[in-house]
């Protein structure tokens, strides 16, 4: 009959994390945190102890302004830092670099383009870990940008959005989350880690509102509203709104990710063997709600 | 092509609930799909203990079978697909000497026209470089990849640039042969590649 402690063992055994690399420490005392000596006066020093003073190095420390509050402790914080944990950095493209990659066959159109396809030219480098967010589109080259495009980029202004509409494209704002970018830019990696397309996370409260804005085109805006301000915005610029029903590439032009989707036709839950070519499904019904929420 | 999942936005309206979405869907847990994980089931030893001892909370410690059930599919394999990158840099399309809406021009020269041929970089751009070390204010430009007679090159962009700037009365060129570049001080870029473009390169 097992006792209560080792019952206490055993269950937490089942519920903690499986035991890796990443949650194991040494025990207390296992490492010997013995401190470096400094100064020539301290025992076992690493300072040159013969004295004389061509040999003393006995610095005071960084800073020290020999006696009054010296300028690091005077302030007790600096403003202009402040939420610089929480905001994210965007790769520049301009649309002179886009309309360029597209004309020399670097950049596929005949599929919607999203991070996935832009990070598959190579050009580009985007490390979430950094706080990179993915790319924002830049005004350089819009009066000379002429390609029909579905774009998803994270971040656009006024007059990108004119320029890539004016040609009959469509430009959606999307959010990715950390992980979810990871995902995104480099999905070999990804399906080679053998774990099931995680579900994209919703912005963060702050980016919340420049992502439900029609006028951002973004991804999380009405529809109708974003086709209302497509109308608008092409009566502020002049141009006509080209029909999209007319398009030979009218299919492509008008797939859309859902605001939890990562790649385009590939729902979360899925895990995607590239080995075997095949895709792996979740059958219980949990699991599938839990991914279709 | 649009899949039917259920956005937990679209449909409502202001802010205060999506959140209320975010924090509903936060509730579930992610499970790993894996094969042979199944650990000892706590089940028995929870109703041997009784209701009123100390239950472990709602979180499950043992990963059902029906988790592992897949399904296996080969439909969306083109969605895949879309997603690999290139093994190597595509090559563009287009009529020789065609300018493109960027600006990028189509090369129409051939080895042979010229005594020296300059072929385009790797990534199909014009091997036109600007040196330059902020610290310095030193710039150099300089024409890489050529190929053939390289001092009828330099002859040429020489006379080209003192036509160009009739002020100047130096240019200082540098043509190393063994690395096939020519390098002239100062900022000579755009007129450069201006040149090479007109020939055809």
């Amino acid at each position: 009959m097992t006792s209560s402690g080792t019952e206490k063992a055993l269950s937490l055994l089942r519920r903690l994390p499986r035991v890796s690399i990443g949650n194991l420490g040494p025990n207390p005392g296992a490492h010997n945190e013995k401190r470096r000596g400094r100064g020539i006066y301290g025992g076992k020093t690493h300072g040159a102890g013969s004295g004389g003073s061509g040999q003393r190095q006995n610095f005071m420390r960084v800073g020290y302004e020999t006696g009054n509050t010296p300028f690091y402790l005077r302030f007790s914080y600096q403003t202009y830092y402040k939420g610089h944990h929480l905001k994210l950095s965007y790769t520049p493209l301009c649309m002179g670099k886009l309309q360029m990659m597209i004309d020399t066959n670097r950049l596929r159109c005949d599929v919607p383009v999203d991070v996935t396809q832009l990070m598959a030219t190579g050009l580009f480098s985007i490390s979430p870990q950094q706080k990179e967010g993915g790319f924002m589109l830049e005004n350089e080259g819009i009066d000379h940008f002429k390609a029909t495009i579905n774009i998803e980029v994270q971040w656009a202004n006024e007059a990108v959005i004119a320029s890539v509409e004016r040609n009959g494209g469509f430009i959606t704002t999307a959010y990715f989350d950390p992980l979810s970018l990871t995902a995104a830019i480099k999905p070999v990696e990804f399906f080679g880690r053998g774990i099931a397309i995680p579900r994209r996370m919703l912005p963060p409260q702050h980016l919340i509102d420049y992502y439900s804005d029609p006028k951002n085109r973004g991804y999380l805006a009405d529809p109708a509203e974003v086709a209302r301000e497509r109308f608008l915005l092409a009566q502020k610029y002049g141009y006509e709104l080209p029909d999209v029903n007319a398009s030979p590439n009218k299919d492509i032009l008008l797939e859309r990710k859902d605001p939890r989707q990562i790649f385009f036709g590939l729902e979360p839950g899925w895990v995607v063997n590239l080995k075997d070519k095949v895709i792996l499904k979740p059958t219980d019904p949990e699991l599938k709600e839990h991914f279709a929420s | 092509m649009i899949m039917a999942l259920k956005p937990c936005v679209r449909q409502l309206g202001g802010v205060a609930q999506v959140w209320r979405c975010v924090s509903r869907s936060i509730a579930h847990q992610t499970y790993r799909i894996t094969a042979g994980n199944t650990c000892h089931d706590i089940n028995d030893a929870q109703k041997a203990a009784g209701p009123t001892s100390a239950r472990l909370p709602r979180l499950r410690h043992t990963i059902p079978e029906s988790y592992e059930k897949v399904e296996v599919s080969t439909a969306e394999w083109s969605y895949v697909e879309r997603l690999l990158p290139l093994k190597s840099i595509p090559k563009p399309t287009g009529n020789p000497g065609e300018v493109m809406p960027s600006g990028w021009v189509v090369p129409s020269a051939k080895p042979g026209d010229y005594p020296y041929f300059v072929p385009r970089s790797a990534n199909h751009m014009l091997p036109v470089y600007l040196l330059h070390k902020p610290i310095l204010s030193k710039h150099v430009t300089s024409v890489k990849h050529v190929q053939g007679d390289i001092f009828a090159l330099s002859e040429e962009l020489r006379e080209h640039l003192t036509q160009l700037l009739p002020s100047r009365k130096i240019i200082n060129m540098r043509v190393h042969e063994p690395h096939q570049m020519i390098q002239i001080k100062g900022q000579f870029v755009t007129e450069l590649k201006e040149f090479l473009l007109k020939k055809g390169f």
